[in-house]
């Protein structure tokens, strides 16, 4: 029962799906989420809220002729959205699919929503364009791994050297001052959550198999604590030279499978360096190609290695 | 130059924290939202296991949906008081949705955890 009106995420129009247009998030991030003045943008996670997708559980349905608005709640807050219904061809609202609606969208009813955000007089408001029963209970779970998944790595758009711009809302303390000292400790980390073989009423593959969620959070936490803690920490190596340094390592080693990661660390321990800022800079070399996975994703191999 | 959060037009409401049987003790005397298996129902008292596999007791509301025998799912969603004795006390309670795959409550014990420590920001008040 898809009250769709062709929402959706879409590539951008340079092509790339780096900025999905539609973020899946919880009530209290939509409720953490912050105005810019320049141009009356809503921004979260330094990234622009366009469109939202919430997961919750309908506290209030109030039909009027031509909308329905809803309050709903998903464990972290309550908001309201106002959803119009579709119109007939004679630009009056269709009574069926008002129907249908009113039927399926009541209170305890748990519902997937995408609404557009837009601000009217310095406050947010929701106008839901999709309003749908959720099909499958897992739902709700997947919904919270996406908000979870999508926040770190907006987030994790982090220089920790050369003082660049940090994203909004972004833990603090990158680029200090003199570009000496990297943020050693800070390491963001990552989320993984594979969902292959996620077939929502498909029958293929069980939920449970197939979502694996592996969070590895060190240094400062979630964005959004500027306190900076654990970040900056003991003195240490730029980013530039902690990759060359890494780089030159992983060259030497012949071995088929390469070097494991946690080796790799305890090799520049000694500078000072933990093992997450290591992780990401591995991270960080394997996006540029510079080295690869092999056996596992323990085990790192330079490319320019024999 | 961003303007100050809380712009979301509602007043905001306070989150009702997602938990499992062991954070219980840590809520006494709050609200909180339970989501669970149920495993018996005797008159209006009901056992639930909760994502973290243990057992919770829950009172029910005298008019519950979940006193009754028949029902669509045994997968809930309860938001309750949390006793001094670590049960709940029913204030609203709503069936999960029945279609697609069986609820995995361990996946969702994860989110669970999750949400309580290294996430809380985008979960908790």
């Amino acid at each position: 029962m898809g009250m769709s009106q062709g929402m959706g995420a879409t590539p951008t129009k340079q092509g790339g799906y780096d900025e999905l247009t539609l973020t899946p998030a919880t009530i209290r991030q939509y409720q953490t989420a912050t105005i810019s003045d320049v141009e009356g943008r809503v921004l979260l996670d330094g990234t622009e809220l366009k469109d939202i997708k919430l997961v919750g559980r309908v506290v209030e349905a109030d039909p009027s002729d031509s909308a329905l608005s809803l309050q709903i709640e998903d464990g972290t807050g309550r908001v309201r959205i106002k959803y119009w219904y579709p119109q007939a061809a004679d630009g009056t609202t269709d009574g069926a699919r008002k129907a249908d609606m009113d039927a399926a969208v009541t209170e305890g009813t748990f519902v997937s929503v995408s609404a557009a955000v837009k601000t009217s007089n310095g406050r947010m408001i929701l106008n839901g364009s999709t309003i749908k029963p959720l099909a499958d209970p897992n739902e709700i779970t997947l919904h919270f791994v996406e908000a979870i998944h999508v926040h770190v790595d907006r987030t994790r758009r982090i220089p920790y050297s050369k003082g660049g711009s940090n994203p909004e809302g972004a833990g603090a303390g990158a680029g200090a001052g003199a570009g000496a000292a990297a943020v050693t400790g800070f390491g963001m980390g990552s989320m993984q959550a594979s969902s292959s073989g996620f077939g929502m009423g498909s029958g293929a593959s069980s939920f449970g198999a197939g979502l694996d969620v592996k969070p590895v959070l060190g240094g400062g936490g979630a964005a959004g604590s500027s306190s900076g803690s654990g970040v900056g920490g003991g003195g240490g190596m730029s980013e530039f030279d902690l990759h060359e340094h890494l780089k030159t390592i992983l060259a030497k080693c012949t071995d088929d499978q390469g070097m494991a990661i946690g080796d790799l660390a305890r090799q520049v321990q000694s500078r000072g360096v933990t093992e997450e800022t290591v992780r990401k800079a591995i991270e960080d070399l394997s996006m540029t190609g510079a080295v690869y996975s092999t056996t596992d994703d323990e085990h790192v191999k330079s490319t320019e290695a024999e | 130059m961003a303007a100050s959060g809380a712009s979301s037009g509602d007043a905001a409401m306070p989150a009702v924290p997602r938990v499992n049987g062991a954070m219980l003790a840590g809520h006494q005397g709050k609200l909180v939202t339970l989501v669970g298996k149920i495993t018996s129902v005797s008159g209006s008292t009901l056992t639930l296991e909760a994502s973290d596999s243990e057992n919770v007791t829950v009172h029910l509301l005298s008019d519950s949906a979940l006193a009754s025998g028949e029902r669509p799912t045994d997968f809930v969603e309860i938001i309750g008081m949390v006793a001094e004795d670590g049960s709940v006390r029913e204030q609203l309670a709503a069936f999960l949705p029945t279609g697609g795959t069986p609820f995995d409550l361990a996946t969702y014990n994860e989110v669970v955890c999750l949400a309580a420590d290294k996430f809380a920001p985008l979960f908790r008040d």
